[in-house]
């Protein structure tokens, strides 16, 4: 009952920072210096007052900031998100059909890092000061401090210029442009309606973008898993523990695992959104039609409903994650109350 | 003569750290009979608690190293025993009990669950039985109503209460010989008594052998059969109780004694000993005592002294008791 009480109330805290947010995405990008005409329109277009009228009229660039701002709020209740000024496609349908494509990356580059700095962490504590901490220590900082614009050029031009193994760009290969796939997230269709060809050709496509977009969480968690288990392995209750005959697997696994995860939990929620925002990079790298790719074309041509449509389905995810993260917490750590 | 359960001959353990050489425990020897209580006294830093790590063999290593000697837990050198074989040992035939019962349970398990874990480890019960093993566990260590203590965290026990868990954690399997670092130190004084008298009662029901640790006197006169008394790293005097306390030998163990308020006499303020314990990396040439001692001769400041028998069984490491005194 509590519980339930306790995600009752942070559902309607989220709804108050999505609120926050959608005000302050909608100021700044409007009142940043640029101009949507000069971007939109042509030059001979935009000599003419008229067709700039008529411009400013359709997309509603001649209302007070506030007035637009109540109008993009209303719109947003009824499940309207506005029409892009750049595809003129509805934004909503816009994200849809590049949301699964980000979702897959996003997802993967998640797996790869909490596994890795999962298991990097544990390496690390495990062996602390030893030969394998010292070497995961340097890969961990080479993570973190390598741009991932550099370490996508890199690896682009090793395994992809040199070595041919991975497709170079986009998400699938020539075989399967243009083709209508069900969902629209392509290994679950691959392994949904058997197509070998396509999950790998699929993979292929995705592993070098995910594992880029990867390297920095993966460093960041490596570096909180170990020093959060060397905190744990401090503690007098694994004193206890070893005082009671347990032998050292058993320690690290039952006594050390859960007790350091629990500062860990939150890296792992919080790199999630991370890794959407990183996205943006990422996909205009490799010509990875997502929704970081949309949102990068949407903020250079001052897309206004694109831009307020992208990042209020980053911070949506960010704040859910954030959610997902006090749950876990609360079911983990019994000293929490609600 | 009743039968020896654990013999620690000649021990000495050393920390080796960036500042250099810290021999924490330096030549230790003592001896524990079945069914009986030591007591070891000391301040904090004289070695009392590494002995006891040691003999668990719990020290922080790579830093902590026993160096020399041997402890023989029926007749088996424990020195000698690698890791795995360690592990056999703790927890089913030596138990530990902590100073801090704050920080001693794993605060993400229930009490039940960290009891249970020693029936299910070394006895391979299955978690049913064991569950009902720890329920009989909290009702022998006399927590009330143990049915629903059984899934309380730790958190929601006082440290009273909590230490009764350590201690059934410690008792679970039945072991021969029960270490207790300063079991009641961070408890209430009520506490204290109540957790004292429980252990008296327990080691009686399950004959178990007792090395209690503490800095209390008080606590030594109430459970102990023998003392020993530690300094530095080094034993300064050992005895049965009744020897110790009635030809108290060692200038430290009177000023021990002395430290302790009682009321029963009118003393116009209490004797603490005068300075500290000295770093162990920087140990006073000759009597490691001798910079805080009321007696202190030259000989003191030059000459270490060594143990010596001052009554039946009784030694004292003290020159005042050698032939070179007088001199």
């Amino acid at each position: 009952m509590n519980m339930l009480k306790y995600i009752g109330r942070r559902l309607i805290l989220m709804l108050v920072v999505m609120f926050g947010i959608s005000i302050i995405t909608f100021c700044i990008s409007h009142l940043v210096p640029g101009d949507p005409l000069a971007a939109n329109l042509g030059q001979t277009a935009m000599s003419d007052p008229e067709i700039v009228a008529a411009y400013e009229a359709k997309w509603g660039l001649d209302q007070p900031l506030h007035v637009q701002y109540i109008n993009y709020m209303k719109n947003l209740f009824h499940g309207d998100m506005g029409t892009s000024i750049r595809t003129k496609q509805p934004v909503l349908s816009d994200l849809a059909q590049y949301i699964p494509a980000t979702f897959e990356m996003a997802t993967i580059a998640t797996i790869f890092s909490i596994l890795f700095g999962l298991l990097f962490g544990l390496l690390s504590a495990a062996r602390h000061n030893k030969l394998p901490d010292h070497i995961l220590r340097v890969f961990s900082l080479m993570g973190i401090s390598i741009p991932a614009f550099w370490l996508s050029i890199l690896l682009l031009y090793v395994f992809y210029l040199r070595l041919g193994v991975v497709p170079g760009s986009g998400r699938v290969g020539s075989d399967w442009l243009g083709a209508k796939f069900p969902t629209g997230f392509l290994i679950f269709d691959a392994i949904a309606y058997g197509e070998p060809d396509l999950l790998r050709d699929a993979l292929g496509h995705l592993i070098l973008p995910s594992f880029v977009l990867a390297a920095s969480t993966m460093g960041i968690l490596t570096r909180t898993v170990r020093s959060s288990m060397l905190e744990v392995m401090q503690q007098d209750y694994l004193r206890t523990a070893k005082a009671k005959g347990l032998s050292e697997g058993r320690i690290l696994r039952c006594h050390v695992l859960k007790n350091g995860l629990i500062p860990s939990v939150t890296m792992f929620g919080l790199s999630y959104g991370s890794l959407l925002g990183g996205t943006v990079l990422v996909e205009t790298i490799f010509s990875y039609p997502g929704v970081g790719l949309y949102a990068y074309k949407a903020a250079t041509t001052l897309d206004f409903p694109a831009i307020m449509g992208t990042t209020l389905f980053i911070a949506a995810v960010n704040v859910l994650m954030n959610f997902l993260v006090d749950i876990i917490y609360a079911v983990i750590d019994p000293r929490i109350r609600y | 003569m009743s039968e020896t359960l654990l013999e620690v001959k000649n021990l000495s353990t050393h920390f080796f750290t960036e500042r250099g050489v810290a021999p924490a425990v330096d030549g230790v020897s003592f001896r524990l009979e079945k069914g009986k209580t030591l007591g070891i006294v000391g301040e904090s830093g004289s070695g009392k608690s590494v002995t006891s790590l040691s003999i668990m063999r719990l020290l922080q290593e790579p830093a902590g190293r026993i160096v020399d000697g041997q402890i023989l837990f029926n007749g088996r050198d424990l020195v000698k025993l690698t890791e795995k074989e360690m592990q056999e040992i703790r927890g089913a035939h030596i138990s530990m009990i902590f100073q801090e019962p704050m920080t001693a349970l794993n605060p993400v398990y229930t009490v039940g669950t960290q009891i249970a874990e020693v029936f299910i480890v070394r006895q391979k019960m299955k978690k049913k039985e064991a569950r009902q093993k720890a329920i009989e566990m909290l009702r022998l260590v006399g927590i009330p109503s143990p049915e629903t203590r059984v899934d309380n965290y730790p958190h929601q026990l006082s440290g009273g209460m909590r230490q009764r868990v350590v201690i059934a954690i410690a008792l679970a399997c039945n072991p021969e010989l029960l270490i207790a670092d300063e079991p009641t130190t961070a408890l209430d004084v009520t506490i204290q008594a109540q957790i004292l008298e429980l252990m008296k009662n327990l080691q009686k029901q399950l004959h178990t052998s007792l090395i209690m640790i503490t800095h209390d006197l008080g606590i030594i006169s109430e459970m102990a059969d023998d003392v020993v008394v530690m300094y530095c790293g080094q034993i300064v005097e050992s005895g049965t109780m009744k020897e110790v306390f009635h030809h108290m030998s060692h200038p430290y163990t009177e000023g021990l004694l002395n430290s302790i308020p009682r009321l029963s006499e009118e003393v116009e303020e209490l004797t603490a000993i005068e300075g500290m314990v000295p770093s162990l990396y920087d140990i006073p040439k000759g009597c490691r005592f001798h910079p805080r001692c009321p007696y202190a001769r030259e000989i003191c400041r030059s000459q270490a002294p060594e143990l010596l028998e001052v009554g039946p069984g009784h030694c004292s490491r003290c020159h005042r008791y050698s032939k070179a005194w007088e001199e």
